[in-house]
């Protein structure tokens, strides 16, 4: 961290002293340029600060800097000696680096030959590197004053415990000041001998051929080379390669791990076999192989959907209401989703021999579901701290006054989470609308009216539905139900009308899909605002009265029920942008002609 | 019990592997749909299988009785629906686009063209 600023401090103020010379001077040629310190003063007292921190010369920070990596060095026993030595290396070639950029342009006589039309810099040109330098002075003087409380509440984080940092200039006469004199002392050497020494490289150019800078370039040239020959061997471009190399390597590294543990299999044996369980079970692993078996496209989407409700039915049977429902508001809409994808389209033959060799599919899926039901089982197995649901569960009630624990996580102690969720979920509905673009409705334009008994049904459940939703809403504290659930429910109470009256209006509460996400993402995240104002943290809860409502029961107002309608706004509002994209059946103009038939 | 719903979720999982890498786009998608089903049991699984008691605490009680099924499970399960829902639809969006542009979902067509 200290190093980052180090750097920011004196390449900055470098790069910017040689953007103002070249501005200045009109060349960037550092053998024309010398004496220039009296017609820049501020540039040059800039370039010499960076170049003295740049050097790890004191009083600057660099100083600090270096002696701490020498510090680190010296403390590590085995590979230490090596890097201290090319730490040194290193550092006295920065030495002669930061003289001869730093100083050489500025001191000096004016040169015969040098540049002659100069022009005085301008404040804007002087004030960005004479701040860094003295910023570079001022920190080397005082660094534990301004560096050292954000640099422990930096490595604190890392370190995952609580650090304080000492940063000192001055640590006294030891092994690493001595360190720092010889780098010192070795790079101002060589800064002196470097006309000498650049004969005798460029000698040793002639000699051999090669210099450093081709001898870069050809290395970075077969790096780029064994960079692509290994892309291209794994990277097919084809789908099916893909995948099937991700899954091999999954595969290889549960073999890998499995191997290397010596774990031995046990059975779970805890619970008694249930036979509503058991058939359940049964048939979701029928359905999934049905599932794999179909060839037709309407039948595999109903086989999808029964394997929804399965696993819908397998959640409620686990005492996981919550999930139940959800579940299943989910799946109907997935499967109007794709009934509408499919709707209108032409019946088209799949490849059927796509995809890699049947024994490869064959050995990767085994190999794949075996993984899942090792990972399962090895997860009772291991119990690394106490659960932290049992804490969660123990707080729910006094802390957060909800009974219903799942909503709370979610509305409450996991707020956080839940409003990164709903913004991913938003920004895939805005995904959606986007690649479709604005369209008009299909089926307005096919049908005027819907089917008389989906109408006649639709006016009544419609508004009950809405309705119900908000009871779901406001009662999910404490009971099943909550802001997804209910956001699901009351835009499936829009999504109904408008299969009935395909020309009306998409809306919940009269607002649009657009309107609903926004003002839901707002006030989800407006909530947490209170509880920052009041020191308690971003989205912490701030609780209110409780009331009695009629049929709801006892609601108790605060930030997270102010949360969990934002989540169904936003929840609802996605869902008619799902749906209202995928109904619309304008496709935009294709971006490129339209492809020969014998593809 | 949880010996076979972990053998449930191998099947799933397995499913799902295979109409991922033998099938066109569409079948890719009900692999993706069925792979996700595996995962969200997985996270369910792992947990501890409740015994058909939820984790809403009683009127009359305080706190939840021991024996109670993990709360956060569901909790990070009741969100991995919804978000996979709408990765699901955003997929089927994208077979949608594609199959109106290209006029096929066999993958390997799809690679030789240029949109």
């Amino acid at each position: 961290m200290l190093f980052f600023i180090v750097h920011a401090l004196y390449k900055g103020a470098l790069f910017m002293v040689a953007g103002a010379l070249e501005k200045g001077t009109g060349t960037r040629e550092i053998s024309q340029l010398r004496g220039l310190m009296h017609r820049f003063p501020a540039l040059g007292i800039a370039a010499v600060a960076a170049a003295f921190s740049m050097s790890g010369l004191p009083p600057f920070i660099g100083f600090i800097s270096k002696e701490l990596l020498y510090e680190v060095k010296l403390a590590t026993p085995t590979v230490g000696i090596t890097l201290l030595i090319s730490g040194i290396a290193a550092n006295a070639a920065n030495v002669v680096v930061a003289l001869k950029v730093g100083l050489l342009p500025f001191f000096g006589d004016l040169r015969g030959d040098g540049p002659k039309n100069l022009k005085p810099s301008k404040i804007g040109f002087w004030i960005g590197p004479v701040v860094l330098g003295i910023g570079s002075l001022v920190l080397g003087l005082f660094p534990n004053a301004i560096l050292g409380k954000p640099l422990a509440a930096v490595v604190a984080q890392i370190a995952a415990e609580d650090v304080s940092i000492k940063l000192k200039l001055w640590h006294g006469l030891n092994l690493v000041l001595l360190l720092s004199v010889v780098t010192v002392l070795a790079g101002a050497c060589l800064f002196l001998m470097r006309r000498r020494l650049s004969r005798y490289a460029n000698a040793l150019r002639d000699a051999t051929r090669c210099n450093g800078v081709a001898l870069f370039r050809s290395g970075i040239a077969s790096f780029l080379n064994g960079a692509a020959l290994i892309t291209r061997s794994i990277q097919s471009g084809r789908l099916h390669h893909h995948l099937a190399v991700i899954f091999s390597v999954a595969v290889a590294g549960l073999v890998a791990a499995w191997w290397g543990s010596g774990y031995q299999l046990r059975l779970p044996s805890r619970g008694q076999p249930r036979a509503d369980v058991i058939l359940t079970t049964l048939l979701l692993i029928t359905a999934a192989v049905a599932l794999v078996a179909c060839r037709r496209r309407m039948t595999a989407v109903l086989i999808l959907g029964c394997i929804g409700f399965g696993v819908a039915a397998f959640f409620a049977l686990h005492g996981a209401p919550d999930l139940a429902i959800t579940q299943i508001l989910v799946e109907t809409l997935t499967l109007l989703l794709f009934a509408l994808a499919l709707y209108g389209l032409p019946a088209m033959r799949e490849e059927r021999r796509a995809g890699v060799s049947r024994a490869m599919a064959a050995t990767l899926s085994v190999g794949v579901g075996l993984g899942f039901t090792l990972l399962t089982l090895k997860a009772f197995d291991i119990q690394v701290a106490e659960a932290v649901s049992r804490e969660i569960a123990a707080r729910s009630l006094p802390e957060a006054h909800g009974r219903n624990v799942v909503n709370v996580i979610l509305v409450d102690f996991r707020a956080l989470d839940t409003l990164g969720e709903i913004t991913v979920l938003l920004i895939a509905a805005l995904g959606v609308s986007a690649m479709l673009g604005r369209g008009r409705s299909s089926l307005s334009r096919e049908r005027r009216n819907g089917s008389p008994v989906l109408s006649a049904s639709a006016r009544y459940t419609a508004p009950a539905m809405l309705v119900f939703s908000i009871y779901l809403l406001l009662r999910g504290h404490n009971d099943p139900g909550g802001g997804f659930i209910g956001g699901l429910v009351a835009a499936m109470a829009a999504v109904l009308t408008h299969l009935a009256h395909p020309s009306a209006p998409l809306r919940v509460f009269a607002l649009g899909a657009p309107s609903l996400m926004v003002a839901g993402l707002s006030t989800a995240a407006l909530s947490g605002l209170p509880g920052l104002i009041t020191g308690k943290g971003y989205l912490a809860a701030l609780w209110g009265a409780e009331i009695s409502l009629p049929a709801v029961g006892k609601v108790k107002f605060g930030t997270p029920l102010l949360f969990d309608i934002g989540v169904y706004l936003v929840v609802a509002g996605v869902v008619l942008l799902l749906y209202k994209s995928m109904e619309s059946r304008r496709i935009p103009e294709p971006v490129s002609p339209p492809h020969p038939p014998n593809l | 019990m949880e010996t076979l719903s972990a053998l449930l979720i191998g099947v799933f999982a397995a499913c799902g592997t295979w109409l991922l890498l033998r099938h066109g786009l569409f079948r890719i998608l009900l692999g993706l749909a069925l792979l996700a089903q595996a995962a969200n049991l997985l996270v369910f699984t792992a947990a501890g299988l409740g015994r058909g008691d939820t984790a809403i605490i009683a009127g009359d009680a305080a706190a939840l009785p021991d024996g109670h099924p993990d709360p956060l499970a569901q909790a990070l399960v009741l969100t991995a629906i919804v978000i996979s829902f709408g990765a699901l639809a955003f997929c089927l969006v994208l077979l949608k686009m594609t199959r109106a542009r290209t006029g096929t979902s066999g993958i390997d067509a799809l690679a030789k063209t240029e949109s």
